[in-house]
């Protein structure tokens, strides 16, 4: 075969490496598919009409849970608080009917049917109690953290539009029925009344 | 001339053809998963505490919580200073990987570039639990245990409109660009201002999260813009570098500054009035818990949640006695 044999029969090996393990290998980047990148807004409506609201019949009982706050509010953690990850305070998920007893102070007092006193926030909303409050919705439903915070910013935009717009109107006698997310910071630092962020609010 | 080039083509590309394989092997290693096979120990275990920083008291803290956490749970514990510098960290981890240690706490240098490090661990079946700043990966640390800065930010800005009104003006110094942390702070804080049409930001640095650019930008800033209303820092140790440069200006009763994390000399300024709020991370609870799951993670357990948000409190002169430096009181 010859010394100029041997080369190409290397080179032809080589040749045939190469094949099977080429220097530059194209492989699809994994998310770089056709998928639609990732709405907050279009997930946050579709969770609220598809999760939050229908949840929110079987959510606690808003007299039952003031209770126990009254009570002994790390007990209430106990019996009805959801965490999201670790810390002190705890959130609440809760429904309720009430009748109004203030509407111009720093939200709108509602005394329970069932005892007890709530205050709805008629505000501005921010931070994540929506979003975390239910236990329905987990983080990895979400690319990243930051994703998962817009969620959260635009679940307070729907409660905004959805709940609270239908508190400006109200009067003290008028009887409402609501179901909302309420945050306590710490048990042994709890102050009633309890504020409810509503995600619903209808007049009964 | 062309024969030695034909040899050195051919041997280049067997070398070639051989490294991708080479290259291709160890990928497959790195992108694996961690050795869920890995036989639970119930003998004490080498875990390393790889710290970004110790120039800075707060990571002090979190470093001194775990080591002396994996400790008390009988495993012998190493801290490694990385200096804010990724090549350091990855240094690190070649070390400890060889060393043999079981498990990694760690306190990342960048979110980015630690994923390599990481993923390294994990392909050597060695956990890490990432404390305090997140990587970017989902898929490569064990666990992440993280201050919920989002929230911590918006409930900062809350205070700041009701402390500072709904109309003024400020400026906002960012931590290091590209980390979490930074544009989580930045995002939480802006979620709540920026719906004030009436406060506006004059200027938006980056001062690195220390104290002494701090100064310096803040002195840049109150030169150009004298009649701000207040500062919003990224961390205390901004927050006290912009301190000294409104108090050597003369305007401490007029600008007020808010800073995040709940450092000692931060929660002593809230105290006397001089640094207006922050936000209380728990460094010991997010070390603490970072050494109990390595500790878990070595005598068998496999299931952790990837991301374990810590919550995060406003402290300000109201509830100021409530707490204490990186804490609250018990």
């Amino acid at each position: 075969m010859g010394v100029w044999g041997s080369r190409l029969a290397i080179f032809a090996a080589a040749c045939a490496v190469l094949c099977f393990v080429p220097l530059v290998r194209i492989t699809p980047i994994s998310g770089m598919s056709n998928e639609a990148p990732f709405d907050p807004s279009e997930f946050a409506s579709t969770f609220w009409e598809e999760r939050l609201i229908p949840a929110a019949a079987d959510s606690h009982s808003a007299a039952k849970v003031v209770a126990a706050l009254s009570k002994d509010a790390r007990a209430a953690d106990e019996a009805y608080g959801v965490r999201a990850g670790v810390g002190r305070g705890f959130m609440l998920f809760l429904q309720g009917i009430g009748v109004v007893q203030e509407s111009d102070g720093p939200g709108v007092i509602l005394a329970l049917d069932g005892g007890g006193v709530a205050r709805l926030h008629d505000r501005k909303v921010f931070g994540a109690t929506i979003r975390d409050a239910t236990g329905l919705l987990q983080g990895n439903e979400a690319p990243s953290s930051r994703e998962y915070n817009l969620i959260a910013s635009e679940l307070d935009r729907l409660a905004e539009q959805r709940a609270i717009a239908g508190l400006a109107d109200v009067a003290p006698g008028d009887r409402l029925r609501f179901a909302g997310c309420a945050k306590v910071v710490s048990a042994a630092g709890f102050q009633p009344p309890l504020e409810v962020i509503p995600v619903l609010v209808e007049a009964e | 001339m062309s024969l030695l080039l034909i040899r050195r083509g051919v041997g280049g590309l067997l070398l070639g053809a051989a490294m991708l394989i080479g290259c291709a092997k160890q990928a497959d290693s790195i992108g694996s998963g961690p050795d869920n096979d890995a036989k639970p120990n119930d003998g004490p275990g080498k875990i390393a505490v790889v710290v970004s920083t110790l120039n800075n008291p707060w990571f002090v803290v979190l470093a001194e919580t775990a080591k002396a956490r994996a400790e008390d749970l009988g495993h012998e514990a190493v801290i490694f200073d990385s200096q804010n510098d990724p090549a350091t960290e990855a240094s690190h981890f070649d070390n400890l990987l060889a060393a043999g240690y079981d498990a990694v706490l760690l306190n990342a240098t960048d979110s980015e570039g630690s994923v390599v490090s990481v993923r390294k661990a994990k392909g050597k079946g060695v956990p890490v639990f990432c404390i305090d700043r997140e990587i970017d990966a989902d898929d490569a640390a064990a666990a992440q245990i993280l201050s919920d800065n989002y929230a911590g930010c918006v409930e900062l800005g809350q205070y700041f409109v009701k402390t500072v009104g709904e109309e003024g003006s400020y400026a906002e110094l960012l931590g290091i660009l590209g980390d979490n942390n930074t544009s989580n702070r930045s995002e939480g804080f802006h979620s709540v201002v920026d719906s004030y049409p009436g406060l506006k930001m004059v200027a938006q640095q980056s001062a690195d999260f220390d104290r002494s650019k701090a100064m310096e930008v803040t002195e840049s800033i109150l030169q150009g813009s004298p009649g701000i209303d207040a500062i919003f820092c990224g961390n205390d140790a901004m927050a006290m570098g912009a301190y000294q440069a409104v108090a050597s200006a003369g305007a401490a009763d007029r600008i007020k500054v808010f800073g995040f994390d709940g450092a000692a000399d931060v929660i002593d300024s809230i105290r006397d009035g001089k640094i207006a709020a922050t936000a209380m991370q728990f460094p010991k609870t997010m070390a603490r818990q970072a050494a109990e799951f390595a500790d878990e993670w070595i005598k068998g357990r496999r299931d952790f949640d990837q991301k374990i948000p810590v919550a995060v409190e406003l402290v300000t002169k109201e509830n100021i006695a409530d707490y204490v430096a990186y804490g609250a009181k018990e």
